[in-house]
């Protein structure tokens, strides 16, 4: 019968580890796709729960925590774990642990767990990673290593599922008996620390001794203490030395289990890491190790636009088809119109980033999986540093050039909350894929063809130009933030470089299947709404100044013999301008002027706060191109645009160029900030984000227009 | 065994480790930072190896016992070590 308390509610079971211990892949084994992903209270840390049942039928809610070393944490994320099991009221708070330890470093990996079975917890501990070290000639004696560390020990192969069997039948026993955990502890408190614990006792909900021990330590961070429990604590420490107590105890810890470790395996005397070693004389080299990088992430982005390309053109299909099927079942009207150019258009806006983020997110996390991504964090960490960021913000940048959202996405990897910030602020500088079509159309006007166009053609010289510019506005801003920003957390590297293995697919393909599940649901509510109230406002107008749009269209038609499809485009062009958006576009024509700004590139201006690439269909409205063909229809008609009084053309170089960085700076995506709010928890840093990068896209086209015109 | 009343492993600095040597750590400079070293196996007795320094700078890649490790400059000059 099982004995937990509340039968309401499923065994709750936590899944605890060192990071690189495997604990992801056992999560993934037991659970499949059963899992959902939030957060832990108040934090943007990713908490995953997963059900599962068990032989016999009890269920069992397994939630993954952060991996982490200890209870005296040194990242936001190591943090959870102690804030949640301090806590015995905490709504994450276990029935029982299962710990994950990798066997090969089995010396490293139990200090935690001796610490979680100091609260008392029932802990199984798993030793994972068997057939890896069956391969480097480790043998374990686990009834042994069961008795001296008093749990239920139990061999894991997340790679061969050697052994979810037995872990299964182990944890069944747990859930059925509801066993308590050992009673005896690993680490008996010193005086000064066991008086401590004692004199806090009455006050909280504490299982024991140790528990009020870490409230001692932690009290002036632990987000479940009121005010008044803080003073409490703090009038019975005098003068406890936290952090010397914290070393003594990790110490004896040690000094208590190594043996027993030692007794209970055997190694092979030859290095165990001399094929990982091997290897990464070569791709952490000083020379070969950066070239090696930036030829992988060539070929990373050259995956991108040649297999992205397909799917997107498919979806872009099938949207289509969607909408002149709705067009043509529906009377034509305003329902109709919100239904294809508003509700579609904007959930075609997001699933049209799937493809590139499922392959970035794929390869990314292959290289992840493998144990590469580590060693590029440790080759590029001194660069990174000097702007305020992380070896481990490199990736998030590199990906920015194919599409910011999955960049920002992937800084969760950063434990220090001030380097993870600065990257995600300043990842949408640098050029994604997004702004190439704008850059496409705008790029001949701003630096015309020369004469002498050799091997180095000046617009592709000019390209690769914006593309720099992106960059160092990214680390520029990062080398800014590095000063302003404040932050507690000591920035720190120690990051394990895990063997060399290979990768589970398994893992990859559902890291991947989250992340996207992420994207579509967080960042497509956002997207949708901005694209209907973006839809509104370039459908709608002042009813008379619509309704003169169409008749000015209609006469200007019979004047000039216009055929059918022409004058729709022309209405088209004469009611966007009537339209609140085209309102909106002259309303601010006298602040974007000096930037060389009409408001036709006002309007393109608003409306591709959407996204970037909206841009050339805005245009195309605008000038009336109709839809055949967009970007060479529309160079060819910005080409033949003048000015009505001077007859001089518009899009002079200066204009262009001043657009141009008008682009590479600017926040103008939606989705960017609908993550940026969801990776944050707050609205406060994308609006601070779309401030600082639209103020200085406009500083930015003032000088260069002012000067080039 | 016991839990070792251990003499407080934090220490004065020793010259730190080039590329190539090896020694045994003694203890640590900083409370701070040897807590995180600590839970990480950074352990005094443990055998640490300097392997390389990363292509730009104040990065060094270590082996302490049978682990890999990246630490910057200023972390691995807080292991004081005997060579």
């Amino acid at each position: 019968m099982s004995v937990h308390l509340s039968p309401d509610r499923n065994f709750r079971l936590a899944l605890i580890g060192n990071p690189n211990s495997g604990k992801s892949s056992v999560f993934n084994r037991l659970t499949g796709l059963q899992q959902k992903v939030g957060n832990f209270p108040g934090v943007t840390v990713d908490k995953k729960v997963g059900q599962y049942e068990l032989e016999g039928g009890s269920n069992v809610d397994l939630i993954d925590f952060p991996g982490a070393y200890s209870f005296y944490p040194s990242s936001q994320d190591e943090r959870i774990v102690v804030q949640t099991l301090a806590n015995p009221l905490d709504e994450n708070y276990p029935d029982a642990v299962l710990y994950i330890a990798d066997l090969t470093l089995l010396e490293k990996h139990l200090l935690l767990f001796t610490q979680i079975r100091d609260l008392g917890l029932p802990v199984i501990l798993a030793l994972n990673m068997a057939d890896m070290a069956e391969e480097q000639g480790l043998h374990v004696d686990i009834e042994k290593l069961s008795k001296k560390l008093q749990a239920p020990a139990v061999l894991l192969s997340s790679h061969t599922g050697e052994g979810f069997d037995t872990l299964n039948q182990e944890l069944s026993k747990l859930v059925q008996k509801g066993e308590n955990g050992s009673n005896t502890s690993f680490h008996s408190l010193s005086q000064e620390e066991s008086e401590l614990a004692t004199k806090i006792a009455g006050h909280f909900p504490a299982n024991n001794a140790y528990q009020n021990l870490l409230l001692a330590h932690h009290y002036k961070w632990l987000p479940h203490l009121a005010e008044e429990d803080r003073k409490v604590i703090a009038s019975n420490i005098n003068g406890f030395q936290s952090l010397h107590h914290q070393v003594e105890e990790t110490m004896a810890r040690f000094d208590r289990f190594t043996p027993m470790v030692q007794q209970a395996i055997q190694r092979k005397k030859e290095e165990p890491n001399s094929f990982s070693e091997g290897i990464d004389r070569i791709l952490t080299h000083r020379v070969f190790g950066p070239i090696i990088f930036f030829a992988l992430m060539f070929l990373v982005f050259q995956a991108i636009y040649a297999w992205a390309g397909y799917p997107m053109d498919g979806i872009d299909w099938v949207f289509g088809q969607l909408n002149e099927a709705v067009k043509a079942i529906l009377p034509a009207g305003w329902l109709t119109d919100l239904l294809t150019d508003g509700i579609l258009a904007g959930l075609g806006g997001v699933v049209i980033f799937i493809p590139q983020i499922a392959i970035l997110f794929f390869l990314i996390n292959l290289l992840e999986e493998v144990g590469y991504m580590a060693r590029a964090a440790y080759m590029f960490d001194s660069v990174m540093n000097f702007f305020g960021l992380n070896g481990r913000s490199l990736v998030a940048l590199i990906s920015s050039g194919a599409c910011a959202i999955p960049a920002v996405m992937s800084t969760r990897t950063i434990a220090n909350w001030k380097e993870r910030l600065i990257t995600i602020l300043v990842a949408p500088f640098i050029s994604c894929s997004a702004r190439l079509p704008v850059y496409v159309v705008l790029i001949g006007f701003a630096v015309p063809a020369g004469a002498n166009d050799g091997f180095f053609n000046r617009q592709g010289l000019a390209f690769m130009g914006l593309y720099l510019l992106g960059i160092v506005a990214a680390l520029g801003t990062a080398l800014l933030f590095k000063y302003v920003l404040k932050t507690n957390e000591r920035s720190m590297l120690m990051l394990a470089l895990p063997e060399y293995r290979r990768p589970l697919l398994r893992n990859v393909a559902y890291n991947v299947w989250e992340k996207v599940k992420t994207f579509v649901i967080e960042a497509g509510k956002v997207i949708l709404v901005i694209s209907v109230i973006l839809w509104a406002l370039a459908s709608y107008g002042p009813k008379q100044d619509m309704l003169a749009a169409e008749e000015q269209a209609a006469s200007i038609a019979t004047e000039q013999a216009l055929s059918e499809a022409e004058q729709e485009d022309l209405t088209a062009s004469l009611q966007l301008e009537a339209s609140y958006a085209g309102h909106m576009g002259k309303w601010i024509e006298p602040v974007i002027a000096p930037l060389g700004f009409d408001w036709k590139m006002g309007v393109a201006i608003i409306c591709s706060f959407a996204a970037r690439e909206v841009f050339v269909g805005t245009m195309a409205t605008i000038y009336s191109v109709g839809s055949v063909d967009e970007e060479a229809g529309i160079i060819e008609r910005l080409a033949s645009e003048k000015d009505p009084i001077t007859g001089a053309s518009v899009y002079t170089p200066a204009r262009s160029m001043s657009l141009l960085i008008f682009y590479v700076f600017a926040m103008m995506c939606m989705s960017t900030l609908a993550v940026v709010k969801r990776e944050t928890n707050s609205w406060k840093w994308p609006i601070f984000q779309f401030v600082l990068m639209t103020g200085l896209a406009y500083l930015a086209s003032l000088v260069v227009y002012q000067l080039m015109a | 065994m016991t839990a070792s009343p251990s003499p407080s492993i934090i220490k004065p600095q020793t010259t730190p480790l080039g590329v190539g040597e090896s020694g045994i750590i003694a203890g640590f400079t900083q409370a701070d930072l040897a807590t995180s070293l600590l839970a990480m196996g950074v352990l005094p007795g443990s055998k640490i190896r300097v392997i390389r320094k990363a292509p730009f700078g104040r990065t060094v890649y270590v082996a302490v016992d049978q682990q890999n490790l990246a630490l910057r400059q200023q972390e691995l000059e807080a292991i004081v070590i005997h060579k």
